[in-house]
């Protein structure tokens, strides 16, 4: 059985954030679509920067630097993409999550999603 | 005009800049400039984001067993628990350790860890003989004013032969260079392929640790010779041959992808052969003291002195000097890394 490996819940929304960007995941769209993701909790950048790092270490990410932007002040940016292992590891962690999901519903006869605004 | 109101200030940005470690500079100060609103929410997110980028940059890549290594050396040199019969008290020698090891990983994060040129190199020879000839004229001067030894004279002439040590350096330093200067071409050969890189970097890894573990015992064995009597200066050169043996044997546990694995070791490594820079030199720092500055200053001959102050800023040059070109080198192959395709 290949081995699964195991994500943190703030790790799998920084995940899910890459994985809805697509092409256009770096820092700055990756922190904001965490904090839509994570709402109505506050999540520093140096949170998530911190996280994009433990992620690219355990070979879950990727990520290259960009041509030097003008509006950046001549600076590149960084993008990040999952790898194959990283969607492998977010799928289960989604599986895990359906199946939490499913338990708790039959054990408390039903379970109505609270919209956050 | 619209441009420059959105622009942090460049002092502000140069603050931030030189907060964070030099690999997060380029993306995570691009970032702040891209949602840059004014001074204070620029300083409200640096605030926010520096710390956290730091922390994790200095815990990702701290080496534990080199800072150990490194810590007992320095407590060791100092004096502690008085296990020399000279030195410090215990909490000031704890203190010294704690400051030393804070400076080494702050060098690690905010230094520039390029290889020296070949002028900046041959200029700190030249700084060090002048350090040299420094030390020897303060050690005569006040020698001067107690004057007394039928030898003084003859001592005094052998002083100005000191400065021929800069021929000396120059060429240990220029050997150096050139060293490290082939390394670096071969690895510019080629184009980048990432499981080649770390192949050859773990096989030159494991054959550099055996040689050396071998060394280390041998001087280990050797040290109180040199060093004086007492085990802790060769319980560090055991336990550190140990170490490296250990490396070699045991494979890492962990859930690294190989560009995790290879930045990560090519990091502890580099705090590694800082450390082994350094205990290389120590022996014969502690035989310079031994043999020649304690015995003049308790002879009164302030030509021992002067050998023996001499003896040890050249070798601090020197392993600084080999210190530099490694860590050089090192940083070139991280360097190769992050360009290197994702």
């Amino acid at each position: 059985m290949p081995e699964q490996t195991l994500l943190g819940p703030f790790e799998q929304v920084v995940l899910g954030a890459i994985l809805s960007l697509g092409k256009n995941a770096y820092g700055v769209t990756i922190h904001a679509r965490v904090v839509e993701l994570s709402a109505p909790r506050g999540v520093t950048r140096g949170a998530v920067y911190a996280t994009l790092d433990r992620l690219e270490d355990k070979g879950l990410l990727a990520s290259w630097l960009s041509e030097p932007s003008k509006e950046r002040g001549g600076r590149a940016r960084r993008y990040y993409r999952l790898e194959k292992s990283g969607e492998q590891a977010l799928r289960e962690s989604a599986e895990a999550a359906k199946r939490l999901y499913e338990t708790l519903a039959r054990s408390w006869k039903g379970l109505a999603w609270k919209t956050q605004r | 005009m619209e441009d420059a109101a959105l622009t942090p200030p460049a002092l502000l940005e140069w603050a931030v800049e030189r907060l964070l470690p030099v690999p997060a500079r380029e993306s995570v100060l691009g970032d702040l400039s891209e949602v840059y609103r004014g001074p204070w929410q620029y300083l409200r997110e640096a605030a926010a984001t520096v710390p956290r980028v730091a922390a994790g940059h200095a815990w990702r890549n701290a080496n534990f067993p080199a800072l150990g290594l490194n810590g007992a050396l320095i407590w060791f040199c100092l004096g502690g628990l008085r296990a020399n019969g000279r030195g410090l008290d215990t909490p000031t020698v704890a203190l010294a350790v704690a400051a030393g090891l804070a400076a080494l990983i702050l060098i690690q994060m905010y230094g520039d860890a390029g290889r020296p040129s070949g002028a900046r190199a041959i200029k700190g020879a030249i700084w060090t003989v002048g350090l040299v000839v420094l030390l020897c004229v303060w050690n005569f001067g006040l020698r001067y004013q107690r004057i007394g030894g039928g030898d003084y004279l003859l001592e005094f002439g052998m002083l100005q032969a000191l400065p021929f040590v800069l021929p000396v350096l120059g060429l240990l330093r220029t050997g150096l260079l050139l060293q490290s200067d082939r390394q670096a071409e071969r690895l510019a050969d080629g184009s980048f392929a990432l499981e080649d890189e770390h192949r050859a970097f773990s096989a030159a890894v494991r054959r550099g640790n055996w040689i050396e573990s071998a060394g280390l015992i041998a001087t280990g064995c050797a040290a109180p010779a040199l060093a004086g009597p007492g085990l802790w200066l060769p319980a560090i050169f055991l336990v550190t041959a140990a170490y490296l043996l250990a490396q070699n044997i045991l494979r890492p546990a962990g859930d690294e992808g190989l560009r995790g694995c290879y930045r990560r070791q090519l990091q502890a490594r580099r705090q590694l052969r800082h450390f082994l820079s350094w205990l290389w030199a120590a022996p014969l720092l502690m035989a310079a003291c031994r043999l020649l500055v304690w015995p003049g200053y308790e002879s009164g001959r302030a030509i021992l002195v002067s050998l023996g102050s001499s003896a040890i800023v050249s070798i601090c040059f020197l392993a600084r000097a080999a210190d530099s070109e490694c860590a050089g080198l090192l940083r070139e192959r991280m360097a190769r890394l992050e360009a290197g395709p994702a």
